[in-house]
């Protein structure tokens, strides 16, 4: 009880406050300062828009799209020139985003325009 | 030397708060995907101790494993378990996320089965072009 009469004690708390924000000032200025350095928080500031929900789609509905595809947009399916070498830029794309969901749903909506086929 | 000290305690707490809300996210997500019906198994992610190994530049000091573990009911295959682990190593801005944030070790398996595979997260992505401070 003492202590909590004593005027030495606010006054130390007061300067606690004072130079907390004093540090917090200079840690602002440092950071304006680096502020065009690409770092760690850039990273993570660049990288906000993570979609977990496609991750979680393409873990479990990529693998059975991804054989489908594969399978209907095989280039050697096709006799035609134009549809073979439209199949075969499909194809690799398709490998490209093996693991990509909403990628290989896009490209099932090409085949089926492009190539005039139908995909369940 | 103070204020480097006491910029890597506000950098430490930051970090943690940064990887307690992308492990929340996740699994929202995944809980969400799961309640509506879109997906067949329940996704879990936490944290884990990972790979003394697979440390780099950016890990943190603990629990640097990232653990994925799907609620199947039934051991996962070797190819489901991988397939699951290379979707989320192909995410390019999550695993550069999880590697900002110190994590180095993915980590993948069921609740059932008594084995999981582990990637080391370097390995899938290249970050050293924009991250010329860390070389």
């Amino acid at each position: 009880m003492d202590v909590l009469n004593n005027i030495w004690f606010y006054i130390s708390i007061v300067e606690f406050v004072v130079i907390a924000s004093l540090l917090i000032v200079i840690l602002k200025n440092k950071k304006r300062k680096h502020g065009k350095k690409i770092n760690k928080k850039d990273l993570l500031n660049s990288s906000e828009d993570v979609d977990f929900g496609g991750v979680i789609q393409s873990s479990f509905h990529a693998k059975g799209l991804y054989d489908t595809l594969i399978r209907k947009c095989h280039p050697d399916r096709y006799i035609d020139e134009k549809r073979r070498q439209i199949a075969s830029e499909l194809s690799s794309q398709i490998v490209e985003n093996k693991h990509n969901y909403k990628k290989l749903c896009e490209l099932k909506e090409i085949a089926v325009v492009k190539l005039n086929i139908k995909i369940d | 030397m103070f204020e480097n000290t006491w910029n890597r305690i506000i950098e430490w707490f930051k970090d943690r708060s940064e990887r307690a809300k992308l492990v929340r996210n996740f699994n929202e997500a995944a809980r969400n995907a799961f309640v509506s019906g879109s997906v067949p198994t329940l996704l879990k992610a936490d944290f884990s101790k990972g790979v003394k190994e697979y440390r780099h530049d950016l890990s943190a000091w603990i629990n640097t494993g990232f653990r994925v573990q799907a609620f199947t009911g039934r051991p996962l295959s070797k190819a489901e378990m991988q397939f699951i682990g290379l979707t989320i190593l192909s995410d390019e801005s999550l695993i550069r996320r999880l590697i900002a944030l110190g994590w180095d070790t993915l980590e993948v398996h069921d609740n059932k089965g008594t084995y999981g595979l582990r990637w080391k997260m370097m390995d899938h992505v290249v970050i050293g072009g924009i991250l010329p401070e860390y070389d």
